[in-house]
């Protein structure tokens, strides 16, 4: 079990200053990289055909990195088969291939630890009644998909949970009006996908029906609002609408399932706060040299979390702003970004796509 | 489903209760019409006398391929087939996205065999080919093309199986353009009995150069070759099937770093004066394809990653890697092997590999090699800048030309 002190601080996952995060973090990040080096063959040839040292480096930018698409490519591990309890897939929509993230009992341990001890600055300390905006987790193949991981990383923050969607996908609203009732006097918790949210409660069935919360409600999120934007939902008209339904804050988040735990909550100011067990760096989308803090590029996200996958560096095909490493005026300290959507993609691979197959 | 040709529209109720029958009643032309080889060369004109539109590469290689001197070609090919040669009837085209032109070589060959032809293209390919569907919707106004009008309907749509299959219900054939997804997809949609289906599926390209020929070329020679391979490799981004992804170089080892220390630069040099026609995200896939092909081959070097993000990225390996046609995406990435004769390059190769782009080998070197192909590897071997020709009498190993005619028997 890895020295776990540095990142997961007993005043908090946001307690710890940028310049006093940065040296623990870097010596973190070092011995991954030389652990996977020596773990996973596969990690060491990618970073040898490229010249990458795995020596330590000297400042973040100079980490190694892997681009997100390889956990689509191909599976690494840099602990034996026997080792792995279970595969993540990204959720991925159909025609694309999932990426998969092998997890020992170490990573998940930590995934569980970090993404409890970052939601308790937003959560606070008791469980809440927790109302999930999603169906059954279903486990294939030894492994579940983002989705489910997040929810199930969820789940012990809150109590007595409520299941919106039934194993067919539709919501119980009458079950979900009985619900609210019993907890007329608690403040609740909602957590959920974004799209998923806004379709089934904000703008939906919940809505429709005319619920709302007795106590002022909080409500998780994320997953991107790629949907949402093309159906020209801001952030804005997202949150008034949960305020029809007396949920008076909500909280997105940024996350991928190569770095489940260490999500970047919404800050008060609505940018993103990476907590102390990671931080973000951005990149010139062509030259993918780092680029100064405030300009536009690719996002690379770090996370001390990874322990049986080389996933603690990663670029990603996300665009990106560093928009402050200070103390935010919440009082929270990590860097404050905002995601600006993904990198246009060319996504036909051979000679390939007359037709797209079919959902 | 919309109707970009003959004219653009909605393909509303009307057209299904009126257009869609009487599109479905046209007789077939015979062979080699007449109209149609006027029409393709007014368009081979139209588009060598447009400056906005002859300046992109893969328009002008469509208008040389479609006049009348390059078209007389496969007129005398179609009357040297056997028997007396009549169309098809109604042939259906699914063009692929990779290549967008290769909507308007998939009709035109279909034409000119004299069938009516629907071709449907992707929604992805519109933008880039409006300028050739305004030329091309002018054209078809003009009474002299009314047969080829009449016998033309060129169609987008998203998936739709619905769709898909009204419109091969009416057809005597059916052309699925790739790749294996969509081929399995499309494959499983009725067609009528007597009709029949010709499918292309994911293909890989290989270039092969021996190392003391790159050497020894002068440097005009160099250029030209460079040049050539460009065209192969990057006029569709290096997405179409015919373009190299591999580049073999042969010889003794320190040839080969001879060689590709020339080649390379030539080909960067080359590179600066075209259009690469890559996105950002395709510097991502590259590096990420390097990476992912490099985790399986120990030893697997970068040998040239511009620091400008540009292409080519080389990866030299010194053992071909596995799944290295899967893995590749045509991003401006190449793998360099280098062997020591061409004849061991053939062991390698599977079914899926199509073009082979070389110079430089003598005519024995080029017999041994064939003589040890696994089955179906390699249906062609081209000279640099040839590699995207399309050759309606041999693709992918079939005879189009024969394939969308039949042979009418008297006794």
């Amino acid at each position: 079990m890895p020295e776990t002190e540095i990142f997961f601080p007993a005043a908090g996952a946001y307690s710890v200053p940028w310049e006093e995060k940065q040296p623990r973090l870097l010596a973190g990040l070092n011995q991954l990289t030389a652990r996977h080096a020596a773990g996973c063959p596969g990690y060491a040839r990618a970073l040898a055909a490229l010249g990458w040292p795995t020596s330590p480096a000297t400042r973040l930018a100079e980490v190694p990195y892997l681009p997100a698409q390889l956990f689509k490519r191909t599976l690494l591990a840099s602990v034996p088969p026997d080792d792995i309890v279970r595969t993540l897939r990204s959720s991925g929509t159909t025609g694309q291939t999932p990426s998969r993230i092998a997890l020992d009992r170490t990573t998940a341990d930590l995934q569980a630890r970090a993404l409890g001890h970052l939601m308790r600055e937003f959560v606070g300390p008791q469980r809440r009644p927790m109302v999930i905006v999603d169906e059954p987790v279903r486990i294939v193949a030894g492994g579940y998909t983002a989705r489910g991981a997040s929810q199930l990383g969820f789940a012990p923050l809150g109590r007595d949970h409520f299941q919106l969607l039934g194993p067919d996908g539709a919501p119980d609203v009458a079950g979900l009006r009985a619900w609210l009732a019993t907890h007329a006097r608690d403040r609740v918790l909602f957590v959920g996908m974004t799209a998923p949210v806004w379709e089934l409660v904000l703008d939906g069935p919940v809505r429709t029906a005319g619920l709302r919360c007795s106590q002022p409600a909080l409500l998780v999120h994320g997953g991107g609002w790629k949907k949402l934007a093309a159906r020209q939902v801001s952030p804005a008209a997202f949150k008034a609408a949960a305020r029809h339904l007396n949920i008076t804050e909500t909280r997105d988040y940024y996350g991928m399932v190569e770095q489940t735990g260490s999500i970047h909550v919404e800050d008060d100011d609505g940018s993103f706060v990476t907590p102390s067990s990671s931080d973000v760096l951005v990149r010139h989308p062509r030259t993918l040299e780092p680029m100064p803090d405030g300009e536009t590029g690719l996002l690379q996200v770090f996370s001390l979390l990874p322990h049986s996958y080389p996933g603690h560096s990663i670029l990603t095909e996300d665009l990106g702003r560093v928009i402050s490493r200070d103390r935010s005026a919440a009082g929270r300290h990590g860097t404050r970004f905002a995601v600006l959507g993904r990198l246009p993609a060319s996504e036909l691979r051979g000679c390939s796509d007359a037709v797209s197959p079919p959902p | 489903m919309n109707l970009l040709l003959p004219c653009a529209a909605p393909a509303d109720d009307r057209f299904w209760t009126e257009a869609w029958p009487a599109f479905l009643q046209q007789t077939s032309m015979p062979p080699g019409a007449p109209v149609v080889m006027d029409f393709l060369d007014a368009f081979s004109k139209k588009i060598l006398l447009d400056p906005g539109v002859r300046g992109a590469a893969a328009f002008a290689a469509l208008a040389h391929w479609a006049r009348r001197g390059h078209q007389q070609h496969y007129v005398r090919h179609l009357a040297a087939l056997p028997g007396r040669r009549a169309a098809c009837g109604v042939v259906l085209n699914l063009a692929p996205a990779n290549v967008d032109t290769l909507f308007a070589y998939a009709w035109f060959a279909s034409l000119l065999c004299g069938n009516a032809t629907i071709v449907r293209v992707s929604s992805r390919s519109r933008p880039v080919i409006a300028p050739l569907l305004d030329i091309l919707r002018g054209l078809l106004a003009e009474p002299r093309f009314a047969a080829v009008r009449d016998r033309t309907l060129l169609v987008s749509y998203e998936h739709d199986e619905q769709l898909t299959t009204r419109l091969s219900g009416g057809c005597q054939a059916r052309l699925i353009w790739g790749g294996d997804e969509t081929v399995r997809a499309i494959r499983a949609l009725p067609l009528p009995a007597t009709a029949r289906e010709i499918a292309f599926g994911d293909r890989f390209s290989l270039a092969a150069f021996p190392a003391a020929h790159i050497t020894a070329l002068e440097p005009a020679g160099l250029q030209r070759l460079a040049e050539g391979f460009c065209r192969d490799a990057f006029t569709f981004g290096q997405k179409a099937c015919a373009s190299p992804r591999a580049v073999i170089f042969t010889g003794d080892a320190a040839a080969c770093v001879t060689a590709a220390a020339r080649f390379w630069p030539a080909v960067q040099a080359e590179l600066r004066q075209r259009p690469d026609g890559f996105g950002e995200a395709d510097g991502i896939t590259r590096l990420a394809a390097a990476m992912a092909l490099s985790t399986t081959v120990p030893g697997a070097r970068v040998t040239l990653r511009p620091t400008d993000g540009t292409p080519p990225l080389v990866l030299l390996v010194p053992a071909w890697p596995a799944g290295l046609r899967d893995q590749h995406d045509g991003a401006g990435l190449f793998v360099q092997l280098d062997l020591p004769a061409l004849a061991a390059l053939a062991p390698h190769l599977t079914a899926r590999d199509q073009t082979l782009v070389t110079a430089g080998f003598t005519p024995a070197e080029l017999a041994a090699f064939t003589a040890h192909l696994p089955a179906r590897a390699i249906d062609r071997i081209v000279a640099p800048g040839q590699a995207l020709d399309f050759d309606p009498t041999a693709w992918d190993g079939h005879d189009l030309l024969s394939l969308l005619t039949r042979e009418i028997t008297f006794s």
